[in-house]
């Protein structure tokens, strides 16, 4: 018989931005076996303030929150790292707030918050902050962070709007960015965006940094099963996961 | 890790909301450089007035999302909802998802009769999760494409989640003791539904009974495989 998990542990259910493509495989990549993701897609073009606060005004949170509910998920995860800080601490709890309406029993959560608790758990105090962002964005995470009570040290934007752009980033390109906004007196390295690939790089920069190396995708991942009390990991996906 | 995905190739699939199979079936099967992404459609039950409301108001606005990724082919993952309307029904949905996403839409009946097709079987045996009411649909849609349907055989269900609740080997047996009963013997099954675990017992099911078994999502399968070489 071939062997298909089906999610007999546990099923994640993924709002992700309608244009972006890179967390469903990076996401099935590290799922631990006997979870599955279920994906639905949110109204999503392109990478700036403005579509990320068009896509959180209508009702379409409401209404991916449901069709993952009916899918009997046990954790509901927006998927988007700026489309959860954009509007600071309290706009991020007003999402979530919306997203239990329709949740029922099911627990929900978002990007920024998983890697606020990611960043925490490597006892991270002072991080710099890596994106693909234009510099408005920027200046909204780090503004996020601060407000969580990080210390951001440094932090760069790479400009990008474009998602098809962001999500096809060699993997060099990520990790140059990555060491490029490294600092010495940062505790951790932040990469922020679910639309940029980062899994395959992780730990090679860790090595490399000598600190831990938190992604909105791995930290994603790592606090949906945290939630979901599940210890199991792939390994091969950053010092995260052993803590 | 299974990552690398410089050259990776995009497939939409747009399912219904409680689907909890085929996403699974597909990731699991497909070689790494394809991806999936993924938009769902509100479906409250699998019955007939469910699937029409789906197709009306949720299939147009699921498809507008997976545009937005841009993929090269998209599959429409709902076997029931595309012999809803005969095989006119099917090519609508195929055509207004070509339209909307700008490239080919391969619907699961349409690669269910490809498969069958292929295999030229005398007398076609569907076996299915669905109530009645879905059964004489899919019933009618097979006819109209010239297949000998001999026999359609339904387990009853009309909630997707206890779809996809069914244990494979209870599939397995069902399909068995629906062949065994089933006269003229069939030479070919089609197991309906993308949320119904029969991909994984279908090779052990061939042995069994010795004929070729297509499910919905192995359908699928071949046809991606054989659509994007």
């Amino acid at each position: 018989m071939f062997h298909v998990n089906y999610g007999w542990k546990a099923k994640i259910g993924l709002i992700y931005m309608a244009a972006s493509e890179v967390m469903e495989p990076e996401f099935y990549a590290m799922t631990p076996e006997g979870v599955i993701t279920l994906t639905t897609r949110i109204h999503f073009a392109s990478m700036t303030a403005q579509t990320i606060r068009d896509m959180l005004s209508s009702d379409e949170l409401e209404h991916c929150t449901q069709l993952l509910a009916l899918a009997q998920c046990d954790v509901i995860l927006f998927g988007g790292t700026s489309g959860s800080f954009l509007g600071g601490p309290k706009w991020e709890k007003r999402l979530l707030g919306r997203m239990e309406v329709m949740s029922g029993d099911i627990t929900v959560t978002n990007t920024s918050q998983a890697c606020v608790n990611a960043l925490k758990a490597v006892n991270a105090k002072n991080i710099v902050f890596a994106a693909p962002y234009t510099a408005d964005i920027n200046e909204a995470g780090v503004d996020y962070f601060t407000k969580q009570g990080f210390n951001v040290v440094r932090d760069k934007g790479l400009g990008m709007t474009v998602e098809r752009e962001i999500a096809t980033l060699p993997l060099a390109d990520v990790y140059r960015l990555a060491r490029d906004t490294d600092s010495p007196d940062a505790d951790a390295v932040f990469i922020s965006c679910t639309g940029m690939r980062t899994i395959p790089i992780i730990e090679t920069l860790e090595a490399d940094l000598k600190k831990p190396v938190i992604s909105a995708v791995q930290a994603s991942m790592w606090y949906a099963l945290k939630v979901l009390g599940i210890n199991d990991f792939v390994p091969g996906t950053g010092s995260l996961f052993a803590v | 890790m299974r990552c690398n995905m410089k050259d990776r190739r995009r497939l939409g699939l747009l399912v219904p909301s409680s689907d909890i199979v085929m996403e699974a079936d597909l990731w699991r099967r497909l070689p790494p450089v394809f991806t999936l992404q993924v938009a769902r459609m509100y479906l409250e039950s699998t019955t007939v007035a469910g699937e029409e409301k789906m197709l009306d108001e949720e299939l147009a606005p699921a498809a507008r999302r997976v545009a937005s990724v841009h993929p090269e082919l998209v599959i429409f993952g709902c076997t029931s909802a595309t012999a809803l309307r005969g095989l006119d029904g099917d090519a609508t949905i195929a055509g207004l998802v070509e339209e909307i996403v700008g490239c080919p839409c391969i619907t699961v009946v349409q690669a269910a009769l490809h498969e069958i097709r292929r295999l030229e079987p005398r007398h076609l045996l569907l076996v299915t999760p669905y109530i009645e009411e879905i059964n004489e649909r899919m019933q009618k849609t097979f006819l109209e494409a010239g297949l000998p349907v001999t026999g359609v055989v339904g387990m009853g269900l009309d909630d997707d989640l206890d779809i996809g609740a069914v244990p494979p080997q209870e599939i397995r047996e069902f399909v068995v003791a629906a062949a065994r009963d089933t006269t003229p013997a069939p030479e070919c099954i089609f197991v309906s539904c993308t949320t119904f675990r029969a991909f994984e017992v279908a090779e052990d099911l061939e042995q069994e009974l010795g004929i070729p078994v297509i499910t919905s999502n192995r359908g699928v399968f071949q046809a991606v495989l054989r659509h994007l070489g």
